[in-house]
């Protein structure tokens, strides 16, 4: 089918390329992984999208009040530890990139080109989703939230599709005990035949350079190599873990050197996404003339700071937990969110929607189904950690509940509309 | 890979194919509706660039690299712990590099406030590396020492307790020759079977 060069030149690439770490039990430990940590990814980041975006018939649990913080921490550390693992499994199988006929088949061409899609867009997953929490849109020519939500569902879709076209090698090398056997009596991997005629040129004498270098040993050496690639792996995991989750693992924190984010900077000692002034509310946040509005169908009460702070305060200990991965756990008082949509006589089932005096952004507007309006740890916060709340948390009042990404803690209020 | 005896080709191997096939492709076709729903047509190119980009990255640009480290790495007259040591601190060090490095480039852009990026990703990623050069020197000379002490040892208890300058190679254990596998009948004494490990008749899981 191909041309005799071509097949050679593939050949011999992939002889080239045989490594003892490059074998199918390698591809299967390592894919396992990645494809639980996919799992986990797409588990958590539909959960997340869904708190933002809910379908109609959707209820979210508010408690315990940490539930956000550790499924959107688990998000991001998963996230970070897919790069060692794709990488790792990439390196076991790239072999197979450079198969001789290139296509055998309609279907050898169908998965070929299902690989190709699901290796693109895991990579492409990744990185954005690792750039996003560097806030580094500039390299984005897309929606990030939109492409990031898209290709989940193309790489859960793909990684399904890749375990049933697989399935057969990766039960045969499931085992340790098994996949030892198969490695030593066939050669599953890249078959070591000479090739029949020399490559001549430029490609011939890199090939018989590459040939002359003495190669990576088998036997003993080749299972050193192989435990030390996965080493590496775990290496490289572990190492990402450590300095990157102190963003949203307490203990971790002495550790961190590169994580986005650490808690116990910023003003009152807790990052700031937005801050009042990009935010464009220096001005109407911090007017003499300030008031809440609460509505509800007719009826309609304003509050100043002052008539809200009078009203029956309380504290709760809860985590401002950021979809890109951070959070942090803060003091906050304020009064009940029920008990100020119960001045207006808001029914018990009653959503809300929320309005910010930050204009002209995708969170000026924010809706809190009844679950979350009804629950204890729901505030209006008008205090952080003892003090007024710093400008740049939302002065004069802001939204605290529990258990939604911060991008739904809608700061410097302007009014709560009680919708029936 | 065709054993038709195999039980991997029963039938509840094979449902479990073709439901696993089926869940792929009808979330993949969601994928590709939503697709059409989420991004707008002005962004395809910028879309396409990003997914032929990373192919372009990954499969170019750093396999290329890691195959071209290998390469000088097979050259070099060093024991194969010393090389697992070098490969793993250049793949630990890169990857680090592969995710840090970002971050350094966006810090010294601008963000929209300190407490985004507050660390000097830069100067720490430094730190990183010299640590991870120094670890992988340590462990060099830690496997020097242990892998000297090893054959010390083998070489004495060789002398005492194997029966016959047969089966005792005494320096470099022998290499995996299947050949010879078949004709040879399996060793007997398992502490001079630990000498001959390479040999597929007496090998046990090492991974």
């Amino acid at each position: 089918m191909a041309a005799p060069g071509l097949h050679e030149i593939l050949h011999r690439t992939r002889t080239a390329l045989a490594t003892p770490s490059r074998n199918p039990r390698t591809a299967v430990v390592l894919g396992r992984l990645l494809g639980a940590a996919f799992i986990v990814c797409f588990l958590t980041g539909l959960y997340s999208h869904f708190l933002q975006d809910p379908l109609p018939w959707m209820v979210f649990p508010t408690r315990p009040v940490w539930l956000y913080q550790a499924t959107q921490g688990t998000h991001i550390i998963t996230g970070i530890v897919c790069f060692p693992l794709l990488l790792g499994k990439l390196y076991a199988v790239f072999p197979e990139l450079f198969q001789s006929p290139p296509v055998r088949s309609v279907p050898h061409f169908l998965e070929r080109a299902s690989i190709a899609v699901f290796v693109s867009a895991s990579l492409v997953e990744i990185t954005i989703g690792l750039l996003n929490t560097y806030q580094f849109y500039a390299l984005f020519p897309f929606s990030f939230r939109r492409l990031h939500f898209v290709l989940s569902f193309v790489i859960v879709g793909s990684l399904a599709l890749h375990i049933a076209i697989k399935l057969p090698v990766i039960t045969r090398y499931w085992r340790r005990r098994d996949a030892m056997v198969e490695l030593a009596t066939e050669s599953e991997t890249v078959p070591v035949a000479e090739p029949s005629r020399a490559v001549r040129g430029m490609t011939g004498t890199l090939f018989a350079w590459i040939d002359r270098v003495p190669s990576q040993p088998s036997g003993t050496a080749a299972a050193t190599s192989r435990r030390s690639f996965f080493s590496t792996i775990g290496l490289a995991a572990g190492a990402l873990v450590v300095l990157t989750a102190g963003q949203s693992i307490p203990f971790l924190r002495p550790f961190t050197l590169f994580a986005p984010r650490l808690p116990g900077t910023g003003p009152q000692d807790l990052p700031v996404n937005h801050t009042a002034s990009s935010a464009g509310v220096l001005e109407t946040a911090a007017a003499e003339d300030w008031v809440l509005t609460v509505r509800y169908g007719e009826t309609s009460r304003t509050f100043t700071r002052a008539e809200l702070a009078a009203l029956p305060q309380v504290e709760e200990v809860i985590p401002l937990a950021c979809v890109e991965g951070w959070s942090q756990s803060a003091r906050w008082r304020g009064l009940r969110m029920r008990d100020l949509v119960d001045r207006v006589g808001a029914p018990e089932h009653a959503t809300i929607r929320v309005r910010s005096l930050q204009e002209r952004s995708a969170y000026t507007v924010m809706i809190m189904p009844r679950e979350f309006v009804r629950d204890d740890a729901t505030l209006i916060a008008l205090e952080l950690n003892g003090q007024i709340l710093d400008l740049d948390h939302g002065y004069p009042a802001r939204i605290i509940c529990s258990s939604r990404p911060g991008v739904l803690q809608t700061k410097w209020l302007t009014s709560i509309e009680v919708l029936a | 890979m065709n054993r038709s005896s195999s039980p991997l080709h029963s039938t509840p191997l094979r449902r479990t194919r073709l439901l696993l096939g089926g869940l792929g492709i009808a979330l993949v076709v969601l994928g590709a509706v939503l697709f059409i729903q989420q991004i707008p047509a002005i962004r395809y190119p910028g879309v396409a660039g990003w997914l032929l980009g990373a192919l372009v990255v990954h499969d170019g640009i750093i396999a290329a690299a890691v195959l071209g480290v290998g390469l000088l790495l097979r050259l070099a007259p060093w024991s194969a712990a010393t090389k697992a040591i070098v490969s793993g601190a250049a793949v630990v060090g890169g990857i680090m590099a592969l995710i840090v490095l970002p971050a350094a480039w966006k810090d010294a852009i601008g963000t929209a406030n300190p407490t985004v990026l507050p660390f000097d990703y830069l100067g720490n990623l430094v730190w990183f590396e010299l640590g991870v050069v120094l670890v992988a020197v340590v462990a060099v000379i830690a496997a020097r020492n242990v892998t000297a002490r090893r054959s010390a040892t083998r070489r004495r208890s060789a002398r005492t307790t194997c029966p016959g300058p047969a089966q005792r190679p005494p320096r470099r254990p022998a290499r995996c020759r299947r050949r010879a596998a078949s004709a040879a009948s399996p060793p007997s004494d398992l502490r001079c079977a630990v000498d001959q490990a390479d040999d597929p008749r007496c090998r046990r899981p090492t991974w």
